[in-house]
Protein backbone atom coordinates (compact mmCIF):
# COMPACT_ATOMS: atom_id res chain seq x y z
CA UNK A 1 0.00 0.00 0.00
CA UNK A 2 2.49 2.13 1.06
CA UNK A 3 4.53 1.42 -1.97
CA UNK A 4 1.91 1.97 -4.37
CA UNK A 5 0.89 5.43 -2.35
CA UNK A 6 4.87 6.93 -2.94
CA UNK A 7 4.97 5.14 -6.50
CA UNK A 8 6.59 8.24 -8.88
CA UNK A 9 3.35 8.17 -10.81
CA UNK A 10 0.91 8.38 -8.40
CA UNK A 11 2.23 11.33 -6.78
CA UNK A 12 2.42 13.02 -10.16
CA UNK A 13 -1.15 12.01 -10.60
CA UNK A 14 -2.54 13.52 -7.29
CA UNK A 15 0.19 16.44 -7.62
CA UNK A 16 -1.86 17.24 -11.13
CA UNK A 17 -5.39 16.97 -9.59
CA UNK A 18 -4.75 19.16 -6.61
CA UNK A 19 -2.70 21.98 -8.84
CA UNK A 20 -5.87 22.14 -11.28
CA UNK A 21 -8.47 22.21 -8.45
CA UNK A 22 -6.59 24.72 -6.82
CA UNK A 23 -5.56 26.76 -9.68
CA UNK A 24 -9.32 26.66 -10.32
CA UNK A 25 -10.23 27.90 -7.24
CA UNK A 26 -7.67 30.28 -7.13
CA UNK A 27 -9.08 31.75 -10.46
CA UNK A 28 -12.44 32.08 -9.13
CA UNK A 29 -11.70 34.05 -6.22
CA UNK A 30 -9.06 36.49 -8.05
CA UNK A 31 -12.21 37.20 -10.37
CA UNK A 32 -14.07 39.07 -7.94
CA UNK A 33 -12.42 39.71 -4.84
CA UNK A 34 -15.16 41.50 -3.03
CA UNK A 35 -17.25 38.81 -3.15
CA UNK A 36 -14.28 36.14 -1.65
CA UNK A 37 -13.83 38.69 1.21
CA UNK A 38 -16.92 38.85 1.90
CA UNK A 39 -17.13 35.00 2.20
CA UNK A 40 -13.70 35.15 4.53
CA UNK A 41 -16.05 37.20 6.29
CA UNK A 42 -18.77 34.46 6.88
CA UNK A 43 -16.28 31.68 8.09
CA UNK A 44 -15.74 33.96 11.10
CA UNK A 45 -12.33 32.55 11.71
CA UNK A 46 -10.13 36.15 11.28
CA UNK A 47 -10.59 39.13 12.86
CA UNK A 48 -12.86 41.62 10.35
CA UNK A 49 -9.93 43.82 10.36
CA UNK A 50 -8.01 40.97 8.65
CA UNK A 51 -10.38 39.54 6.51
CA UNK A 52 -9.46 41.54 3.30
CA UNK A 53 -5.98 40.77 3.80
CA UNK A 54 -6.56 37.21 3.34
CA UNK A 55 -8.44 37.69 0.55
CA UNK A 56 -5.89 39.53 -0.98
CA UNK A 57 -3.05 37.02 -0.63
CA UNK A 58 -4.61 33.76 -0.48
CA UNK A 59 -6.02 33.07 -3.94
CA UNK A 60 -2.20 33.98 -5.25
CA UNK A 61 -0.65 31.43 -2.72
CA UNK A 62 -3.29 28.97 -4.19
CA UNK A 63 -2.55 29.88 -7.91
CA UNK A 64 1.45 29.53 -7.47
CA UNK A 65 1.25 26.62 -5.25
CA UNK A 66 -1.04 25.26 -8.11
CA UNK A 67 1.50 26.08 -11.01
CA UNK A 68 4.38 24.30 -9.41
CA UNK A 69 2.29 21.38 -9.01
CA UNK A 70 0.61 20.95 -12.17
CA UNK A 71 4.34 22.22 -14.06
CA UNK A 72 6.18 19.72 -11.83
CA UNK A 73 8.40 22.86 -10.91
CA UNK A 74 8.98 22.77 -7.46
CA UNK A 75 6.22 20.49 -6.79
CA UNK A 76 6.85 19.43 -3.53
CA UNK A 77 7.13 22.54 -2.32
CA UNK A 78 3.48 22.99 -3.60
CA UNK A 79 2.32 20.00 -2.54
CA UNK A 80 3.07 20.54 0.99
CA UNK A 81 1.45 24.14 1.10
CA UNK A 82 -1.49 22.81 -0.43
CA UNK A 83 -1.55 20.18 2.14
CA UNK A 84 -1.70 22.90 4.64
CA UNK A 85 -3.89 24.91 2.92
CA UNK A 86 -6.23 21.85 2.69
CA UNK A 87 -5.63 21.56 6.20
CA UNK A 88 -6.79 24.92 7.24
CA UNK A 89 -10.19 25.13 5.09
CA UNK A 90 -11.18 21.88 6.52
CA UNK A 91 -10.51 23.06 10.42
CA UNK A 92 -12.46 26.37 8.97
CA UNK A 93 -15.36 24.38 6.86
CA UNK A 94 -15.64 21.81 10.25
CA UNK A 95 -16.09 25.20 12.92
CA UNK A 96 -18.68 26.92 10.75
CA UNK A 97 -20.86 23.37 10.78
CA UNK A 98 -20.52 22.99 14.37
CA UNK A 99 -21.34 26.43 14.78
CA UNK A 100 -24.40 26.14 12.60
CA UNK A 101 -23.25 28.70 10.33
CA UNK A 102 -25.02 28.51 7.28
CA UNK A 103 -23.44 30.11 4.21
CA UNK A 104 -21.88 29.69 0.93
CA UNK A 105 -18.37 28.86 1.28
CA UNK A 106 -16.59 31.02 -1.74
CA UNK A 107 -13.92 27.75 -2.00
CA UNK A 108 -14.47 28.39 -5.93
CA UNK A 109 -14.56 32.03 -5.88
CA UNK A 110 -18.78 32.51 -6.27
CA UNK A 111 -18.68 30.38 -9.33
CA UNK A 112 -19.79 26.73 -7.86
CA UNK A 113 -22.78 28.62 -4.91
CA UNK A 114 -21.74 25.63 -3.00
CA UNK A 115 -22.67 25.99 0.73
CA UNK A 116 -20.48 25.00 3.76
CA UNK A 117 -21.83 21.96 4.88
CA UNK A 118 -21.48 18.40 6.09
CA UNK A 119 -20.64 17.60 2.15
CA UNK A 120 -18.20 20.20 1.73
CA UNK A 121 -16.18 18.81 4.87
CA UNK A 122 -16.55 15.03 3.17
CA UNK A 123 -15.04 16.91 0.12
CA UNK A 124 -12.67 18.54 1.91
CA UNK A 125 -11.18 15.72 3.48
CA UNK A 126 -10.66 14.10 0.38
CA UNK A 127 -8.57 16.79 -1.27
CA UNK A 128 -6.77 16.83 1.67
CA UNK A 129 -5.98 12.95 1.20
CA UNK A 130 -4.44 13.93 -2.18
CA UNK A 131 -2.83 16.62 -1.39
CA UNK A 132 -1.17 14.86 1.35
CA UNK A 133 -0.44 11.80 -1.16
CA UNK A 134 0.87 14.73 -3.59
CA UNK A 135 3.60 15.97 -1.05
CA UNK A 136 5.28 12.40 -0.12
CA UNK A 137 8.80 11.90 -1.33
CA UNK A 138 8.37 9.56 -4.63
CA UNK A 139 9.97 6.55 -4.47
CA UNK A 140 12.16 6.11 -7.82
CA UNK B 1 15.91 29.64 -5.34
CA UNK B 2 17.88 26.24 -6.30
CA UNK B 3 17.20 23.37 -8.77
CA UNK B 4 13.14 21.93 -8.96
CA UNK B 5 11.93 19.90 -6.76
CA UNK B 6 11.78 16.47 -8.41
CA UNK B 7 15.75 16.33 -6.71
CA UNK B 8 15.67 14.27 -3.95
CA UNK B 9 18.01 16.58 -1.77
CA UNK B 10 16.10 19.92 -2.87
CA UNK B 11 14.47 21.97 -0.03
CA UNK B 12 10.57 22.39 0.03
CA UNK B 13 11.08 24.22 3.33
CA UNK B 14 13.08 26.96 1.66
CA UNK B 15 11.03 26.91 -1.68
CA UNK B 16 7.46 26.77 0.32
CA UNK B 17 8.89 30.41 1.60
CA UNK B 18 9.69 31.22 -1.46
CA UNK B 19 6.25 30.38 -3.23
CA UNK B 20 4.78 32.53 0.02
CA UNK B 21 6.53 35.49 -0.40
CA UNK B 22 5.99 35.76 -3.95
CA UNK B 23 2.50 35.05 -3.43
CA UNK B 24 2.56 37.85 -1.21
CA UNK B 25 4.11 40.74 -3.32
CA UNK B 26 1.78 39.07 -6.66
CA UNK B 27 -1.25 39.58 -4.40
CA UNK B 28 -0.26 43.06 -3.17
CA UNK B 29 0.70 44.11 -6.99
CA UNK B 30 -2.78 43.02 -8.33
CA UNK B 31 -4.36 44.39 -5.37
CA UNK B 32 -3.03 48.31 -6.11
CA UNK B 33 -3.49 47.82 -10.00
CA UNK B 34 -7.26 46.27 -9.15
CA UNK B 35 -8.22 49.07 -6.52
CA UNK B 36 -7.48 51.37 -9.51
CA UNK B 37 -9.56 49.70 -12.21
CA UNK B 38 -12.79 47.71 -10.81
CA UNK B 39 -14.27 47.71 -6.54
CA UNK B 40 -14.53 43.80 -7.36
CA UNK B 41 -10.77 43.71 -8.18
CA UNK B 42 -9.32 45.35 -6.00
CA UNK B 43 -9.89 45.67 -1.99
CA UNK B 44 -9.30 48.04 1.12
CA UNK B 45 -6.36 46.96 2.63
CA UNK B 46 -7.89 46.64 6.29
CA UNK B 47 -11.73 44.81 6.18
CA UNK B 48 -14.54 45.90 7.66
CA UNK B 49 -18.28 44.47 9.04
CA UNK B 50 -20.28 44.85 6.09
CA UNK B 51 -23.42 43.60 7.73
CA UNK B 52 -22.55 46.66 10.33
CA UNK B 53 -21.67 49.48 7.68
CA UNK B 54 -24.55 48.43 5.35
CA UNK B 55 -26.56 51.74 5.58
CA UNK B 56 -30.18 50.99 6.75
CA UNK B 57 -33.28 52.13 5.41
CA UNK B 58 -35.08 54.43 7.71
CA UNK B 59 -38.85 54.20 8.65
CA UNK B 60 -40.80 56.89 7.61
CA UNK B 61 -43.17 56.06 10.61
CA UNK B 62 -44.77 58.94 12.36
CA UNK B 63 -43.64 59.71 15.63
CA UNK B 64 -46.64 57.37 17.59
CA UNK B 65 -45.44 54.65 15.15
CA UNK B 66 -48.04 54.46 12.63
CA UNK B 67 -47.27 54.59 9.05
CA UNK B 68 -48.21 58.10 7.50
CA UNK B 69 -49.90 56.77 4.70
CA UNK B 70 -53.40 54.64 4.45
CA UNK B 71 -55.40 53.15 1.70
CA UNK B 72 -58.99 53.18 1.85
CA UNK B 73 -60.46 51.42 -1.31
CA UNK B 74 -63.67 53.04 -1.30
CA UNK B 75 -61.91 56.44 -1.49
CA UNK B 76 -60.52 56.79 -5.30
CA UNK B 77 -58.96 60.23 -4.12
CA UNK B 78 -57.26 58.40 -0.84
CA UNK B 79 -53.11 58.58 -0.50
CA UNK B 80 -52.18 55.62 -2.34
CA UNK B 81 -50.17 53.11 0.24
CA UNK B 82 -46.86 54.02 -1.18
CA UNK B 83 -47.09 57.64 -0.73
CA UNK B 84 -45.55 57.13 3.05
CA UNK B 85 -42.72 54.48 2.35
CA UNK B 86 -39.36 55.98 2.49
CA UNK B 87 -37.52 56.53 -0.98
CA UNK B 88 -34.92 54.36 -1.89
CA UNK B 89 -31.49 55.80 -2.46
CA UNK B 90 -28.77 54.61 -4.69
CA UNK B 91 -25.92 54.04 -2.70
CA UNK B 92 -24.11 51.86 -5.31
CA UNK B 93 -25.22 48.74 -2.75
CA UNK B 94 -27.91 46.83 -0.88
CA UNK B 95 -29.27 48.87 1.93
CA UNK B 96 -30.79 47.14 5.51
CA UNK B 97 -34.29 47.40 6.13
CA UNK B 98 -35.31 46.80 9.67
CA UNK B 99 -38.66 44.64 10.59
CA UNK B 100 -40.81 47.80 10.85
CA UNK B 101 -39.64 49.55 7.68
CA UNK B 102 -40.39 45.89 6.21
CA UNK B 103 -43.81 45.76 7.98
CA UNK B 104 -44.77 48.77 6.26
CA UNK B 105 -43.76 47.99 2.69
CA UNK B 106 -45.36 44.58 2.99
CA UNK B 107 -48.84 46.11 4.16
CA UNK B 108 -48.48 48.47 1.25
CA UNK B 109 -47.49 45.35 -1.12
CA UNK B 110 -45.04 47.79 -2.66
CA UNK B 111 -42.14 45.36 -2.22
CA UNK B 112 -40.99 41.59 -4.03
CA UNK B 113 -40.00 39.74 -1.31
CA UNK B 114 -37.17 36.71 -2.00
CA UNK B 115 -36.75 33.98 0.23
CA UNK B 116 -32.56 32.90 0.13
CA UNK B 117 -33.16 29.86 1.78
CA UNK B 118 -33.41 26.26 1.09
CA UNK B 119 -36.49 25.05 -0.93
CA UNK B 120 -37.84 22.70 2.39
CA UNK B 121 -37.48 25.55 4.63
CA UNK B 122 -39.47 27.88 2.61
CA UNK B 123 -42.32 25.36 2.05
CA UNK B 124 -42.68 24.99 5.47
CA UNK B 125 -42.93 28.56 6.00
CA UNK B 126 -42.05 31.85 4.72
CA UNK B 127 -43.24 35.67 4.53
CA UNK B 128 -46.71 35.51 2.71
CA UNK B 129 -45.95 36.29 -1.07
CA UNK B 130 -42.04 35.61 -0.67
CA UNK B 131 -40.51 33.49 -3.80
CA UNK B 132 -37.82 31.22 -3.19
CA UNK B 133 -35.00 31.92 -4.78
CA UNK B 134 -31.94 29.77 -3.38
CA UNK B 135 -28.76 31.08 -3.05
CA UNK B 136 -27.03 28.34 -4.27
CA UNK B 137 -29.17 28.17 -7.20
CA UNK B 138 -29.56 31.75 -8.09
CA UNK B 139 -25.57 31.98 -8.27
CA UNK B 140 -25.32 29.47 -11.09
CA UNK B 141 -28.12 31.04 -12.88
CA UNK B 142 -26.79 34.87 -13.45
CA UNK B 143 -30.28 34.97 -16.33
CA UNK B 144 -32.64 34.16 -13.48
CA UNK B 145 -31.18 37.40 -11.18
CA UNK B 146 -31.47 39.56 -14.68
CA UNK B 147 -35.17 38.64 -15.87
CA UNK B 148 -36.61 38.81 -12.37
CA UNK B 149 -39.50 40.68 -12.78
CA UNK B 150 -40.22 42.80 -9.91
CA UNK B 151 -43.27 44.87 -11.27
CA UNK B 152 -41.00 47.57 -10.73
CA UNK B 153 -40.82 46.95 -7.41
CA UNK B 154 -37.97 46.82 -4.55
CA UNK B 155 -36.67 43.63 -3.83
CA UNK B 156 -36.31 42.51 -0.07
CA UNK B 157 -33.82 39.65 0.39
CA UNK B 158 -34.15 37.68 3.73
CA UNK B 159 -33.27 34.35 4.83
CA UNK B 160 -32.88 32.49 8.36
CA UNK B 161 -31.65 35.17 10.22
CA UNK B 162 -28.58 35.43 12.88
CA UNK B 163 -26.12 34.09 11.45
CA UNK B 164 -27.45 32.98 8.02
CA UNK B 165 -25.51 35.51 5.20
CA UNK B 166 -27.12 34.52 2.24
CA UNK B 167 -29.57 37.73 2.44
CA UNK B 168 -26.69 40.09 1.97
CA UNK B 169 -24.98 37.73 -0.78
CA UNK B 170 -27.97 37.29 -2.86
CA UNK B 171 -28.42 40.98 -2.22
CA UNK B 172 -25.74 41.85 -3.75
CA UNK B 173 -25.91 39.24 -6.77
CA UNK B 174 -29.19 41.05 -7.25
CA UNK B 175 -27.95 44.30 -7.29
CA UNK B 176 -24.99 43.63 -9.57
CA UNK B 177 -27.16 41.75 -11.93
CA UNK B 178 -28.82 45.20 -12.81
CA UNK B 179 -31.48 45.64 -10.44
CA UNK B 180 -31.33 49.45 -8.69
CA UNK B 181 -33.65 48.89 -5.14
CA UNK B 182 -32.07 45.90 -3.39
CA UNK B 183 -32.98 45.98 0.47
CA UNK B 184 -31.57 43.19 3.21
CA UNK B 185 -33.61 42.19 5.93
CA UNK B 186 -30.86 41.33 7.89
CA UNK B 187 -33.59 39.87 10.82
CA UNK B 188 -34.66 37.35 8.51
CA UNK B 189 -37.47 35.00 9.11
CA UNK B 190 -37.20 34.11 12.51
CA UNK B 191 -37.38 37.61 13.86
CA UNK B 192 -40.44 38.12 11.66
CA UNK B 193 -42.55 35.27 12.61
CA UNK B 194 -41.68 36.25 16.44
CA UNK B 195 -42.95 39.77 15.75
CA UNK B 196 -46.28 37.71 15.22
CA UNK B 197 -46.47 38.84 11.72
CA UNK B 198 -48.67 36.84 8.94
CA UNK B 199 -46.82 34.11 7.61
CA UNK B 200 -47.85 31.24 4.61
CA UNK B 201 -46.57 27.65 4.38
CA UNK B 202 -47.64 24.35 5.28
Amino acid sequence: MKGLLTHRRTVRVCQVLIGLVFAAAALGKLGDLDSFATQVHYFRLVPVAVENLVAIFLPWVELLAALALILGVRARAGALLTAAMMALFTVAVSQAVLRGLDFECGCFGTADGSRVGVLKLAENLVMLAVAVIASLRPRS
Amino acid sequence: MSQPSHGEGSAPGREMVVILITGLLLGAGYNVIGQRSDPRWGIDWIGEDRLENLPTLESSAGPDGLPSAYTDIDDPLAIPATAGLPEIPNVGRPIQIPLATLKQFFDADAVFIVDAREADEYEISRIPGAINLPYDQAITDPELLENLDTGGRPIVTYCGGGSCELSLSLAEELFYSGHEKVLVYVGGFPEWQAAGYPTEGS
